[in-house]
């Protein structure tokens, strides 16, 4: 805990520069959402929005209910498309986080003992806690596998040819293809829907 | 073989009234040459057939006729009607063919396309039996760029059943392969069958290309009764072969919004509506057609000020892409729009060139006036506190760890398997209460109490036991033992000792 004051301490005092390498490590240890959060948000205080769209992408993908993760990509202008969540909206709050959890615990058993004793009044309960967790489970678990990936350095979208086309900024958020990389480049599509490569280094998934 | 296949795919692609006729590449002069028209799918009689009439060729129709009808796959029926013609071309050079008319008895008419055939002395290449040629058009050309590889194979005898060479591995395939088949004469004014293979092409890195290969063929020495050719024989030949050069794309003068489009690239721009009311809005498209338009980023659009623009979603598909905004603009007057324009390579020039939309101009017109009264007292005008200002999403705070954690992602999956787990097992313990404790059988607690001189077990296990028991003797023997027991318990007395020998045979009889 001590050292994770000190990660933030440089920042406090206005060097978030400084504080950048500690919350990055600690994202990568702990792989908790929040700390992938602290780490984009101050990537982002350091006007590295490269670092921080990656950071708070994967942010977003580990607890893709909150919306902090979200509002910060927008802050650094880097929109994530609406995903399911958002289309959703109330029908998959009780499905979310440790709600969904315990709705689906209560659904086993439910549906478990009323199968098990032949209780219609069980089964009924075990339904309808299923049918309340499922919107918010598979929703999340829709939002998670969506292939976006962040620009992490300026670069160029290529063409097939190897020609370089429209300039990508660092910070930019990307569709992932499904295709095989090809010659170290993958393909991309951009917000705008334009089509082409990027190297791989320069993309974090 | 090759030139049974043209024909059969000819006929076959063909749908209404068809006027066909396959003009030789090359004509000797002042050498008659027997042609023939085919009129497919006619929907009358013929009436007349008019040839063509230009400086420098006679045309005359022969008596030869046919017909024939056929069945396609499809169940529709095909007619083709053949009729032939003798053509004599006395001046040297090119010649371009009119049309020739065909016309029914029922008043329609039908057109051949308009030809192009070159008269002159025979080809000198083609000696022997086969000759192969392949090449590229052009032979030099950019990543992405579409070129053609064209394959020709002359036959004077024999006849071919496969292609001798097939595109590049690397190739990009842009269409179907298309065959014709032209007939040709060489320096002896003997005539070949010329089939033309063409795919149309690309690469997508530089570098040199090179088909190459070897053109089997059969020639047969004759025919029997039934027209099927005897004492086959297989040869080869070698291919002409095809040299391409794939050039990498230029560097000088390359814009810095060039997105890697091939020309010919169109550009156009079109307003929804071009004359709005203020608070009305309209759309702003901007539309670029052209092969791997896919790879062109939208474009960016700068307007006057009190113009609001919002881009939706772009319209794509094979060879166009739009880009469509909403345009809302805030005052009434002209908007002048700007001239969008895409940076693209232009292989006729070989160098880089624009295709620009033309500017536009959307007027803008003032609402109508509604008036407007207001009763009542003015309530005085707040000042203003603080200067508002648009603002944009701002980043939160850290969280500093202090958020709680996120449920894993399997978490409700395991929950629900847990849950099912103990449900089930709670549903199994509960039964089991309900059930009671198992109690041994009768004849078993009889003996063990017996055994054990525990006189009121052994007769309340007596008791349970007596009614299971099928025989007479067993019964007998249940009330010899209850009566000792009995007699045992309130008598005082000891039990006798065959006791426990009865309450065994007892236990095992029930």
């Amino acid at each position: 805990m001590a050292a994770a004051e000190d990660a933030y301490a440089a920042w406090e005092r206005g060097d978030p520069a400084a504080s950048l390498a500690a919350l990055s490590e600690r994202a990568h240890a702990t792989d908790r959402w929040d700390a992938w959060l602290d780490a984009g948000l101050a990537a982002a205080a350091a006007g590295e929005r490269g670092q921080a769209a990656a950071a708070l992408l994967a942010a977003h993908r580990r607890a893709p209910e909150r919306a902090e993760p979200r509002q910060a990509l927008a802050a650094i202008g880097a929109t994530l498309p609406p995903g399911w969540l958002d289309r959703l909206g109330p029908i998959a709050w009780p499905g979310l986080g440790w709600s969904g959890a315990a709705l689906a615990t209560l659904a086993g058993l439910a549906l478990a003992f009323g199968a098990a004793r032949r209780r219609g009044r069980w089964i009924a309960i075990g339904v309808l806690a299923a049918l309340a967790a499922a919107p918010g489970q598979i929703a999340s678990w829709r939002d998670r596998r969506v292939p976006l990936a962040a620009i992490v350095a300026d670069t160029h979208l290529y063409d097939s040819a190897g020609a370089a086309g429209a300039a990508l900024g660092a910070g930019t958020l990307v569709e992932r293809d499904a295709h095989q990389p090809w010659a170290g480049r993958r393909l991309v599509r951009t917000p705008d829907g334009a089509k082409g490569y990027v190297a791989a280094a320069d993309l974090a998934e | 073989m090759v030139r049974t296949c043209a024909l059969i795919l000819l006929t076959g692609a063909l749908g209404a009234v068809e006027v066909v006729v396959e003009w030789p590449e090359l004509m000797a002069p002042n050498r008659a040459v027997d042609l023939s028209i085919r009129i497919v799918d006619a929907p009358a009689a013929l009436s007349a057939i008019e040839l063509p009439n230009a400086d420098g060729v006679q045309s005359q129709l022969l008596n030869s006729v046919s017909a024939s009808s056929s069945v396609g796959s499809d169940g529709r029926r095909t007619s083709v009607e053949e009729r032939a013609f003798r053509m004599v071309a006395s001046v040297e050079g090119e010649l371009v063919l009119p049309p020739i008319t065909v016309r029914f008895r029922d008043g329609t008419k039908a057109e051949s396309p308009p030809a192009t055939i070159r008269v002159g002395p025979g080809d000198a290449s083609l000696v022997g039996e086969v000759v192969a040629v392949a090449r590229f058009v052009p032979d030099r050309i950019v990543p992405g760029e579409q070129t053609e590889l064209v394959y020709t194979i002359y036959l004077r005898r024999g006849d071919v059943s496969e292609l001798g060479i097939a595109p590049p591995a690397d190739a990009i395939l842009l269409g179907e392969m298309t065959q014709r088949a032209r007939t040709t004469i060489d320096a002896d004014n003997k005539q070949w069958q010329g089939t033309t293979f063409t795919w149309p092409l690309t690469f997508a890195e530089p570098g040199e290309r090179r088909v190459v290969g070897q053109q089997k063929y059969e020639v047969a020495k004759g025919y029997d009764l039934f027209n099927r050719p005897i004492q086959v024989q297989r040869k080869a030949v070698a291919i002409k072969p095809a040299t391409l050069v794939v050039e990498s794309l230029p560097s000088a003068g390359r814009p810095d919004d060039f997105h890697g489009l091939i020309g010919p690239v169109t550009a156009a721009a079109t307003l929804e509506r071009e004359r709005i009311t203020v608070g009305e809005g309209t759309a702003f498209t901007f539309a670029v057609s052209g092969r791997q338009v896919d790879l062109l980023p939208r474009p960016t659009l700068t307007l006057p000020a009190g113009v609001t623009a919002y881009p939706r979603d772009v319209a794509a598909e094979p060879g166009r892409r739009a880009f469509t905004w909403d345009l809302v603009p805030a005052t009434a007057g002209d908007v002048a729009l700007p001239a969008l324009s895409v940076a693209y390579f232009d292989p006729a020039s070989r160098g880089y060139r624009r295709a620009a939309s033309e500017p536009l101009t959307l007027q803008v017109v003032p609402g109508r006036d509604q008036p407007l009264t207001v009763v009542g007292r003015l309530a005085p005008r707040p000042e203003p506190t603080a200067t508002a200002r648009a603002t944009g999403p701002t980043l939160p705070p850290p969280l500093r760890g202090a958020a709680p954690p996120a449920a894993p992602p399997w978490l409700a999956a395991i929950g629900f398997i847990v849950g099912a787990l103990v449900g089930g097992g709670a549903a199994v313990v509960g039964w089991m209460r309900a059930r009671g404790p198992r109690t041994p059988p009768p004849g078993a607690s009889l003996a063990k109490a017996v055994e054990a001189g525990d006189l009121d077990r052994a007769a309340e296990a007596l008791h349970l036991l007596t009614p299971r028991l099928r025989d007479d003797a067993s019964r007998a023997l249940a009330a010899r033992l209850a009566e000792a027991v009995d007699t045992a318990r309130f008598g005082g007395a000891s039990l006798p000792g065959e006791a426990l020998r009865w309450a065994r045979q007892l236990r095992d009889r029930s």
